[in-house]
């Protein structure tokens, strides 16, 4: 079936390169500016946290300094919020892959009626604006009396980051060849051992993955937050957010920029883990 | 490639006979073997052939435990195993993509099995090392499966799979994956290597040639069912139905009918063409009849050629298209009065064709090749 | 026949479905239950609750006893009677709709071409540019939007620009207006289309438009004949996700925007902590994710009308457009 290629095609093929740049000018135009969009804002608050001035600008070359990460740091508000922040996502993070991998496993493996209707209602909670689960988590916690405790944010965390933490999984646990599995069981393994020696370390990266999502999802989750937050129990957003409105200073950049970092970090993270571990389960499924 | 020779001690297997009494398996509606029965001995080298759909990979699966039969008794070895999860089988398999774990090495993979059955450290080095000399990869143990060859990974397979010593050895298309060249070498040592540590084993495969090559007897099966079991010979000879015969080979089938039937024989007339056949089953005139005549079995002469022996049919034909295949060549040759193309396959005693496009040719076969199979 | 018996070359599979057993299935429901108990525990009854708290009427301190934020053993529809009857919930309504089919535009005008840009570029631009993409995401909604507040302030990069090139004389505003609030819901939200697009794109086989173009169409033709039709669909939910986000906006509204920019999702903040009215709040969320699924509705039918057909005929081609 292989025919040589008649010159008038390769001919057509290279015209349509530059008359295809020509025509998409303007496409990519568009794009860059949304690119830049999205740039500019995390680039910017990361540039005024290093600010020298009591107002907010983009440091000039030879006024860099830390005052602002100084004075978070050193204040206890700031210092709780941050405490607070980090330990509701821990916990957001234990729920969601938890109840999520299971799912996902429940799913992959097995057969049970009224699957496409559980996905969906398992994915629900994505499509809920933040306010309505907001107050909807709000009025449910005051009346149970879990409002005014770490675990009632966990919990609405965990309404995002369940199901996300559920799609990743269902993902990597299609991605373990059942094959390996029945593999395993040929040799003489009980379904236990095949789990605990075959599935777990190929869905290893998918709960690395997950882990990290949901964590991430949380430091950052603001709406809920805001919500659910009372004058004891505050996160690093809750606190950012009036200063926002009313005290424009660059201790929010600073605040800002930590958590960007602390995002950056955690996704470098998994990233370094990723590809430390057995790159060659990397390369099969990644 | 596999070491030849006697097997290391610790690698004969106990080969196991098995037996499949009405065995049957449904997906809901769908019906993918019904009632099958087979007995396959110790140390035998049994094929199931058939192509896609006809339920060969599902009955391979029910003998491991992949699946549990919706009827019917499997035995292995004598002991009922109807029930017994595929962990407690006793079994190796070698699956058409290999299913090498991708986060153990070589060694890894291969003591997998033997860690199962408890085996200790010591002994498992030993072991796998064994295995991995006799399928001749002792020097990429420390290896992961993806910095193998397609070659290389199906014999870890194999090693895999034969390490503990299992009494039966299942395989599902091992080498459908490889490339033809490395196919042939691979068929020679799988069957070398069956018949060096005596383990029975049954292999799936889609593929007539490999089947004839490498099986001590053959399943043919279709929608399901067992059309024909038998020896490679015994199929290819004495294919029970049309299915078979059409399945194995390049075979010439055409539909006629019962002309008349006489004492000793009875005609048939199809396409235009007349065969005679041996009365041992009657068939009464106007009854349907599938005839299947190999197209190696068919003979081309210049016309007017070397004298025919007396009762051998011949015909004036037309080559209308010629197919060179290197050794031999395939001929489509249109015989006087008739509608059908007969295919022929001739060697190349020249090493070229000896027939061109347009020839006229005398067409003859032996009496006894076309088989007929009354239409039921 | 026989040819085609033996040159086939595609294996038989074994059968994916599973043997239903009753085992199974128990084994199921055993690893589901976390997750079905988890999502009735903290998000059926809450949204139950939630439609009760807003059949309450608002607290008095007439009721001895009585919560701080709802009068217990009340129920009344008195909520949803502020609601309809009230011309400044009405009002609200309308902005919030009205401003989230504006974003809802903005977004997809700039997503679309943006999932072109990022599926023609090199896989290393593809990497970052995906990266760069997932990031508003994940950061923190508030960390961009300072950064958008510093860039857009009259004080801020672009003005200082446009002043220092004597473009304009004094800064103009572009900070507590809609043009602010549309800006950074766009940026908040373009994630999610882009990458459903991207990955809409990547599915597509690229000799497709090739093929047009060697059939005599112009590059744009090609793409829009080919692409464009493909991927349109898909465009259409990415947009309907957009507008359901949009419509839930708040941050945007409520830090870049000036009180008119405020949605229904600011109002049931605004009632639930400035005035202490739960119920209020609770029927305005309720209210919010009636309309919500009423239009999602909508635009399914409409979907299913127009694109679902347009689809079907596509399809109806052998091999068209097969990833």
């Amino acid at each position: 079936m292989i025919r040589p290629v008649s010159p008038e095609i390769v001919r057509s093929v290279g015209h349509s390169r530059l008359a295809g740049l020509a025509a998409y000018l303007p496409v990519y135009l568009l794009g860059l500016l949304m690119l830049a969009l999205l740039a500019m804002p995390l680039v910017l608050s990361l540039l005024v946290s290093f600010t020298d001035s009591e107002i907010i600008e983009v440091p000039a070359l030879g006024s860099w300094s830390l005052r602002w990460y100084e004075r978070f740091f050193n204040d206890p508000i700031w210092q709780i919020g941050a405490v607070n922040s980090v330990l509701i996502a821990l916990m957001t993070t234990a729920i969601s892959v938890l109840v999520g991998t299971s799912a996902a496993l429940a799913f992959e493996r097995f057969d049970f009626p009224a699957k496409k209707t559980i996905n969906l209602f398992i994915l629900l909670p994505l499509f809920v604006p933040p306010v309505v689960l907001g107050m909807q988590n709000l009025a449910w916690h005051q009346r149970i009396g879990l409002w005014g405790n770490l675990v009632s944010l966990a919990i609405a965390h965990s309404l995002w980051a369940m199901p996300l933490v559920f799609t990743v999984m269902r993902a990597a646990f299609r991605g373990v060849d059942r094959r390996l599995e029945e593999a395993a069981r040929g040799m003489g393994a009980s379904p236990g051992v095949v789990f605990r020696r075959i599935t777990l370390p190929l869905i290893w990266p998918g709960l690395l993955v997950s882990a990290f999502f949901s964590f991430i999802i949380s430091l950052n989750e603001f709406v809920m937050s805001l919500f659910l937050a009372t004058p004891r129990v505050q996160t690093i957003s809750t606190l950012i957010y009036p200063q926002l409105s009313y005290n424009l200073s660059p201790l929010v950049a600073a605040a800002s920029a930590i958590l960007l970092l602390l995002t950056i970090a955690v996704l470098a993270m998994s990233a370094r883990l990723l590809n430390n571990r057995k790159n060659s389960v990397l390369r099969n499924y990644v | 490639m596999i070491n030849s020779g006697i097997p290391p001690a610790n690698l004969a297997s106990p080969g196991q006979s098995v037996g499949l009494a009405a065995v049957s398996k449904n997906f809901g509606e769908t019906v993918a073997v019904k009632d099958l029965t087979l007995q396959v001995e110790p140390g035998e080298f049994l094929f199931l052939l058939g192509p896609s759909g006809s339920g060969k990979t599902t009955l391979l699966r029910l003998i491991g435990g992949y699946e549990r039969p919706s009827g019917g008794t499997i035995l292995i070895g004598g002991q009922d195993v109807t029930r017994l999860p595929v962990h407690h089988r006793n079994i190796g398999m070698v699956f058409q993509n290999y299913a090498l774990f991708p986060h153990m090495t070589v060694a890894q993979n291969v003591a997998f099995g033997l860690k199962m059955r408890r085996f200790s450290d010591k002994e498992i080095a030993g072991r796998v090392a064994e295995a991995l000399e006799l399928v001749e990869l002792n020097g990429l143990a420390k290896r992961y499966p993806n910095q193998l060859s397609g070659g290389q990974q199906q014999r870890v397979a194999l090693a895999r799979a034969i390490v503990y010593r299992p009494g039966l050895l299942l395989l599902d298309e091992p080498l459908a994956n490889l490339d033809r060249r490395l196919r042939d070498n691979m068929r020679l040592e799988l069957k070398r290597l069956q018949r060096l540590i005596g383990i029975t084993a049954i292999m799936v495969t889609h593929d007539q040639e490999e089947s004839l090559s490498m099986a001590d007897r053959v399943a043919v099966l279709h929608q399901g069912r067992l059309e024909q079991i038998g020896s490679p010979t015994e199929i290819y000879t004495g294919p029970a139905s049309p299915f078979v015969a059409a399945f194995i080979g390049e075979m010439n089938v055409l539909r006629g009918e019962v002309l008349e039937t006489r004492v000793n024989d009875y005609r048939v007339k199809a396409s235009g063409l007349e065969f005679t056949f041996l009365n041992n089953q009657p068939g009464q005139p106007g009854q349907p009849v599938i005839i299947c005549l190999r197209a190696e079995r068919v003979r081309l002469d210049k016309p007017g050629g070397p004298p025919l022996e007396p009762g051998v049919p011949a015909w004036n034909a037309t080559i209308e298209f010629v197919t060179f295949l290197g050794a031999a060549t395939l001929y489509l040759a249109r015989p006087e009065n008739s509608t059908a193309l007969i295919k022929v396959i001739e060697p190349n005693a020249s090493g070229q064709p000896l027939h061109r496009q347009g020839e006229t040719v005398r067409l003859s076969w032996q009496p006894e090749s076309p088989i007929s199979y009354f239409q039921t | 026949m026989t040819a085609s018996l033996q040159s086939n070359n595609s294996p038989a599979q074994p059968p994916e479905r599973k043997q239903k057993t009753e085992r199974d299935s128990i084994v199921a429901w055993l690893f589901l239950a976390p997750a079905l108990l988890f999502l009735t525990g903290f998000f059926v009854i809450p949204v139950l609750w939630l439609v009760r708290l807003s059949l309450y009427s608002r607290p008095g301190s007439a009721s001895p006893g009585g919560s701080r934020f709802y009068d217990p053993n009340t129920f009344t529809f008195n909520q949803y009677g502020t609601l309809l009857g009230d011309a400044y919930y009405l009002r609200i309504l309308g902005g919030t709709l009205v401003q989230a089919v504006l974003i809802t535009i903005c977004v997809m005008v700039l997503a679309y071409p943006c999932a072109v840009l990022i599926h023609r570029g090199s896989s290393r631009f593809k990497v970052g540019a995906l990266l760069l993409v997932m990031l508003p995401k994940l950061t923190n909604l508030l960390v961009l939007t300072y950064g958008l507040l510093v860039l857009f302030s009259n004080s801020g990069l672009i003005n200082q620009v446009l002043l220092a090139l004597g473009i304009i004389k004094e800064p103009i505003s572009m900070f507590a207006n809609t043009f602010a609030v549309v800006v950074t819901e766009t940026v908040l939200l373009c994630p999610y289309p882009i990458l459903l697009l991207v990955s809409l794109f990547e599915r597509l086989d690229p000799n497709l438009e090739q093929a047009a173009r060697g059939m005599g169409a112009s590059p744009f033709r090609a793409f829009y004949e080919t692409t464009f039709r493909l991927t349109f669909s898909g465009a259409v939910a990415g947009a309907g996700i957009t507008f359901v986000w949009a419509f839930g906006a708040y941050v945007g509204p409520v830090i870049m925007g000036n009180p008119d920019n405020y949605t229904t999702a600011v109002e049931v903040f605004d009632l639930t902590f400035s005035q202490n009215n739960w119920p209020l709040g609770a029927a305005l969320a309720v209210s919010n994710v009636l309309f919500v699924i009423v239009l999602l509705g909508l635009t399914g039918l409409l979907r299913w009308f127009i694109v679902d057909r347009h689809t079907r005929r596509l399809k109806a081609v052998p091999a068209g457009g097969q990833p």
